[in-house]
């Protein structure tokens, strides 16, 4: 049924532990390496291994295994069909934004005058724009450059979210209370005004509007994570490491973050709607990648005034902004599902 | 100091231990000045009913509550104002078993990592001889080697607080303090526990201090009973005065509602009881 039940008895989960391979034995000292070997030759490695690996959920590998245990299941008989058209409009939208630009049937650069504001048709199936180019070809070879710039800001926001909210969770009361108000004050400001007057400031380029994005949205993230962290942090198994003497640094490492990621990733994978649309709001707004690229949002905002008469140039960036959008957020509500503690079934 | 009975030598003192929750003009007062000794050697009982303060003191005791008023002392050290070192010496020497082994065991350890945690930061033992002394340790609370490298969702609820046992014990500590460690178990497995409990407490000859909410189950482990009631401490005497000769009213009212293994002499206690109630509504 679900990956996270087993029977008892059974080998451990290789998901959850992720062997050493031979590149990470390869740094390994002689010495150690021998001694690993020696303990992999018996049958325990008795909570020694352990301590010498890197904490795993912090490595790629950790981090994947996260993810496919989020994904496993999505494609099982039992996945309901909302979760199926989400990952399979997702799985497109990735294929889409690696391929596109090579699939697309026109330059979605090149200005013709004379086919400017054509309506669908055979030759163009989303019709041309007012420099009459072909709408399909901009929209493909856009959907990398929103896509990836929305999954470098969640990335980028995550990870400074864990690692503020660690050094929170870490410091004494007072530097927990400091941070946390610096978050407040942040949030105080809407993300679309404050993003957009540092992406004005910072100059039009894809790269900026990351960077004001991530400025932007850190504060949530931060107090989220900060939630999660807090909220494992009054699990038995934690106080029970207290007890035992357990440092802080040690709580946080061993027992804290392994136990919260699963929710960290959660809320990453549902920040990223809110990144595509917010992106797509500044682009469409003015700030973004420079005029001739194809952004979804400056697409929307470029058809604007012929909106009455030539529909398709505003309608199609729409929707594929909406369509990602909403894949997105069903894909992180299904991993949400399936990964959320306090939604799991026993 | 050596010169005493070890019997007689208080290992843990509490005294006049307050604890309120809340703010204002809503506080609740968990526990009202509590003062209790545990002596080196002996197993000591907490017992009373749920919200009796019990678990709260054991809470404020282990650094979990920052207590509101009285001192704790261990061993001469203040516990309330521990330095660095006394706060290292006490997380070593105290060691605590908690009441649900489904939540106390990190699920995303193995068994092995569990059980050497306290050696990890206690000692300065060697990855190999924390291993032995993890196997060793594990063999002697009935669980064999090939379980090191489990989860704690592969064992039952008693498995898992054999394994809770183990770790507490791992690093050789000379208190063990219990909150209720039978009591979200199987009646069927209570009896395995406690009987690992009072053995490991006889050949490691610990001090225990055990919290239970039930006479029946600390009749069998401990020399002397503490009884709470809402927070104060109503009774305390040694095992064979509670019971032969309760002298607070709720004591009483515990020891009666201890089932006896006499079917006829409970009926009739029951009618006496059920007697009893009527008289008071009426």
């Amino acid at each position: 049924m679900t990956s996270l039940t087993r029977n008892p008895g059974a080998e451990p989960e290789p998901a959850l532990e992720p062997e050493p391979g031979p590149e990470r034995s390869r740094l390994l000292e002689p010495a150690a390496e021998a001694e690993r070997e020696s303990i992999d030759a018996e049958f325990v490695p008795a909570g020694t291994r352990g301590y010498r690996r890197v904490n795993e959920w912090l490595t790629p590998a950790g981090l994947g295994a996260g993810i496919s245990r989020g994904l496993r299941g999505l494609f099982g008989r039992r996945a309901p069909i909302v979760d199926r058209i989400a990952i399979v409009i997702v799985l497109a939208l990735v294929v889409v934004a690696i391929i596109g630009p090579f699939i697309a049937p026109y330059d979605p650069y090149l200005a013709q005058p004379v086919d400017a504001l054509l309506p669908p048709s055979a030759a163009h199936w989303m019709g041309t724009d007012d420099a009459g180019r072909d709408v399909l070809s901009r929209l493909l070879t856009g959907a990398g450059t929103t896509l990836l710039a929305a999954i470098a800001v969640v990335v980028l926001t995550t990870v400074i979210g864990v690692v503020v909210a660690s050094i929170a969770a870490l410091s004494p009361r007072a530097v927990d209370t400091v941070i946390m108000r610096v978050c407040d004050i942040a949030m105080a400001l809407p993300a679309m005004v404050l993003a957009l007057g540092i992406a004005a400031a910072l100059g039009p380029s894809l790269g900026s509007v990351v960077v004001a994005m991530v400025i932007a949205m850190w504060p949530g993230t931060t107090r989220l994570v900060r939630g999660i962290l807090r909220v494992t942090m009054s699990s038995a198994y934690v106080e029970s490491a207290r007890v035992t003497g357990v440092s802080k640094a040690g709580l946080l490492a061993r027992h804290v973050l392994p136990n919260s990621m699963d929710s960290v990733y959660v809320q990453a994978s549902m920040e990223i709607s809110g990144a595509i649309v917010l992106m797509a709001g500044l682009a469409y707004l003015g700030v973004g990648a420079p005029p001739p690229s194809a952004d979804w949002g400056a697409m929307v905002a470029q058809g604007r005034e012929y909106i009455t008469t030539a529909w398709w140039v505003t309608t199609f960036p729409g929707l594929a902004i909406t369509i990602a959008a909403i894949a997105f957020g069903l894909l992180g509500d299904a991993i949400r599902v399936r990964l959320d503690p306090s939604l799991r079934r026993r | 100091m050596s010169s005493q009975p070890l019997a007689s030598r208080p290992l843990l003192t509490v005294d006049g231990l307050v604890k309120r929750f809340g703010s204002g003009n809503r506080t609740h007062t968990a526990v009202d000045k509590v003062s209790f000794e545990l002596r080196a050697g002996e197993v000591l009982g907490l017992v009373g009913e749920s919200g009796s303060g019990k678990s709260t003191t054991v809470r404020c005791l282990m650094g979990l509550e920052r207590p509101d008023a009285g001192t704790l002392d261990y061993d001469g050290i203040n516990l309330r104002r521990l330095t660095y070192a006394q706060q290292r010496r006490f997380r070593s020497e105290v060691q605590m078993v908690f009441q649900d082994p489904y939540s106390s065991l990190n699920p995303r350890m193995t068994i092995g990592r569990i059980v050497a945690e306290p050696l990890r930061v206690n000692t300065k033992l060697s990855s190999s001889a924390r291993r032995d002394r993890v196997v060793e340790m594990l063999e002697l609370v009935g669980l064999g080697a090939e379980h090191l490298d489990r989860y704690p969702r592969s064992f039952s609820g008693g498995q898992r607080q054999r394994i809770a046992i183990a770790r507490a014990l791992v690093s050789g500590p000379r208190v063990l303090v219990c909150d209720e460690p039978v009591s979200a178990l199987d009646v069927s497995v209570q009896a395995q526990v406690l009987n690992l409990l009072k053995d490991m407490q006889e050949k490691l000859s610990l001090s225990v201090l055990f919290i239970a909410h039930d006479l029946a189950v600390v009749r069998y482990l401990c020399d002397r009973l503490v009884i709470l009631q809402n927070g104060v401490a109503v009774e305390q005497g040694s095992r064979d005065e509670v019971y032969g000769d309760p002298q607070h009213p709720y004591t009483r009212a515990l020891l009666e509602a201890v089932p006896r293994a006499d079917p006829a002499g409970e009926r009739m206690r029951r009618q006496s009881r059920l007697e009893l109630i009527e008289t008071r509504t009426a």
